[in-house]
């Protein structure tokens, strides 16, 4: 036999071929090229294992995913399945509270039913989105919610877009206050762009019947909301906050953000800390939720801020204030969260954990 | 039994489609993973769909088939990458759903993951691809299938690819 091919030596590697062995056997120059091969085919591996996953979501999760995904994309009622009657029962108010934490305009409603008076401290919990009758992030859940639960939220400045200035020094002048800078390792990546947010204020009033309707309808009779609510109006105030992005590659950006604590007016005749505890008994809520949101004390004077289950979080001090590292599953995504005096920061990106904490202890203030 | 069958039959409708998803969701992720970072878990969710919407003909290999369809969804996402999101979107990405945050490729940091995923981007399609494949342990007739190409053929490309990607991963700075 004459001397095999490289492609007929590298198949050698994944099965057998007796001619090509006992060709082997006979020729010290093919074995040669058969370890170099086999040595290619390993460092090959070695170096595919970097992209291995840290972690794999969880298959049951995932596959609730695709069933609610399926039903709705074949016509099945979305709340028809079995396993999700129960989370649906399980109150779309405080599905609403994590929700809308995270999406705008909806953070404003959020903040009034968490009863947050002036963030001082932050608390996360983790949630599983798998749990929640309606996906967070997705626009139809959003509207969803929306419509099912928080009515109409009138809001004064409907432009919430950010306005681009030209500096740090600018956005001062907007916001009417000299604003903290980045430190030295971080402005040193140059200044990429500088947004001011718009102040908001956003009011809500709520109608227990419409909600109950809506409930209802949505399958989840039984649940029953505090009457006290009815007719009361909540409203939020968030002032004006400074984004600076720094880095110019659009790689390794990293982000810094501050703004005065928001604020929220709850109406008289509204005790907060009994709609908070009939809220968080409605049956059928995730326990560990309910467990999570329980833990938190000082909850009128506590952000919560929800992660997915995969990142996690941990609390830190940033020079002598609270503060709270969020990390992504990945471990390379950390943003730094803190307050300071009334005001709240938020410092992050493409850094280590370690770099995170470093640039925001750095920060100078005015 | 087919794959049609399975997904199809009317007794226990879920649990065989179920079965399928068990025992496959973990490589398809993997794979996907490998080539799209934290996009992965919403493209494997595409390809399920597909599998359950639009199965295979009666008769399939369906673990070929859903590295077929993974492939080609995976490299339409690439393609798309095109508008990519700001960072800053990517951080409010943080409070979303695993599935819905930034894709990883973009927020890399890891220089060894970063080297890796530039050697394969520079390398031709079809030899990333097999690379890609057969470390997630598809056989010759897999790869075949999934790839379009001779299964005779195989040895030879994966040898080239192997050494073409040896040559870009150390052009990118790696180390062998």
């Amino acid at each position: 036999m004459r001397c095999p091919t490289d492609g007929r030596l590298r198949a050698l590697l994944d099965g057998g071929d007796a001619d090509a062995e006992a060709h082997l056997r006979g020729c010290e120059r093919c074995r040669r090229r058969l370890e170099s091969l086999r040595a290619r085919t390993h460092r090959a591996r070695v170096a595919l294992s970097a992209l291995e996953p840290t972690s794999t979501p969880p298959v049951e999760a995932a596959l609730e995913k695709v069933w609610h995904r399926a039903e709705r994309e074949s016509g099945m009622s979305e709340f028809g399945r079995r396993s999700l009657r129960p989370y649906l029962a399980a109150g779309l108010v405080v599905v609403a509270m994590i929700a809308a934490l995270a999406i705008s305009p909806m953070r404003s409603a959020a903040f009034g039913w968490l009863g947050i008076i002036k963030v001082e401290r932050f608390e996360a919990i983790t949630v599983d989105v798998s749990e929640l009758p309606f996906h967070p992030a997705n626009a139809t859940g959003e509207r969803a919610l929306s419509r099912a639960v928080l009515g109409e939220l009138h809001t004064q400045n409907p432009d919430s877009r950010p306005q681009k200035v030209g500096s740090i020094q600018k956005a001062g002048s907007v916001m009417g206050r000299q604003l903290a800078t980045a430190g030295n390792r971080i402005a040193g990546e140059g200044l990429g762009a500088v947004y001011v947010t718009r102040p908001e204020r956003a009011s809500y009033t709520v109608d227990l019947a419409r909600i109950q309707s809506a409930l209802d309808r949505e399958g989840a009779k039984g649940v029953r909301l505090p009457q006290e609510l009815d007719g009361k109006t909540f409203t939020l105030n968030v002032p004006r906050g400074a984004i600076a992005v720094y880095g110019r590659d659009g790689q390794h950006e990293i982000v810094f953000a501050q703004g005065a604590s928001p604020w929220i007016t709850i109406p008289q005749g509204v005790n907060m800390d009994y709609v908070r505890q009939d809220i968080l008994q409605i049956p059928g809520l995730p326990k560990d939720l309910v467990r999570q949101l329980q833990e938190v004390r000082d909850w009128k004077h506590t952000l919560v801020v929800p992660i997915p289950r995969g990142g996690s979080s941990r609390h830190v001090s940033i020079n002598g204030s609270d503060g709270l590292l969020i990390s992504d599953r990945t471990g390379e995504l950390n943003v730094v969260l803190w307050q300071r005096d009334g005001q709240l920061y938020a410092l992050g990106g493409h850094l280590s954990s370690d770099q995170a904490l470093a640039s925001a202890r750095s920060v100078r203030y005015p | 039994m087919t794959v049609r069958a399975e997904i199809r039959s009317t007794d226990g409708l879920e649990q065989d489609f179920d079965s399928i998803f068990l025992a496959h969701w973990g490589e398809i992720y993997r794979y996907l993973s490998r080539m799209l970072g934290d996009e992965a878990e919403d493209v494997a969710q595409d390809v399920f769909l597909k599998l359950h919407l639009h199965p295979p003909k009666p008769g399939s290999n369906y673990r070929a088939w859903l590295y077929t369809v993974a492939t080609r969804e995976g490299l339409n996402r690439l393609r798309s990458r095109g508008r990519q999101r700001s960072l800053f979107e990517r951080l409010i990405g943080l409070w979303r759903d695993d599935a819905d945050s930034g894709p990883e490729a973009e927020v890399e940091s890891s220089d060894e993951r970063r080297r890796v995923r530039a050697a394969l981007a520079t390398m031709r399609p079809l030899y990333a691809r097999l690379l890609l494949l057969r470390h997630e342990g598809l056989d010759y007739g897999e790869l075949a299938e999934v790839t379009g190409t001779k299964r005779s053929s195989i040895g030879t490309l994966l040898a080239r690819a192997e050494r073409q990607f040896e040559e870009r991963y150390l052009a990118m700075g790696g180390s062998v």
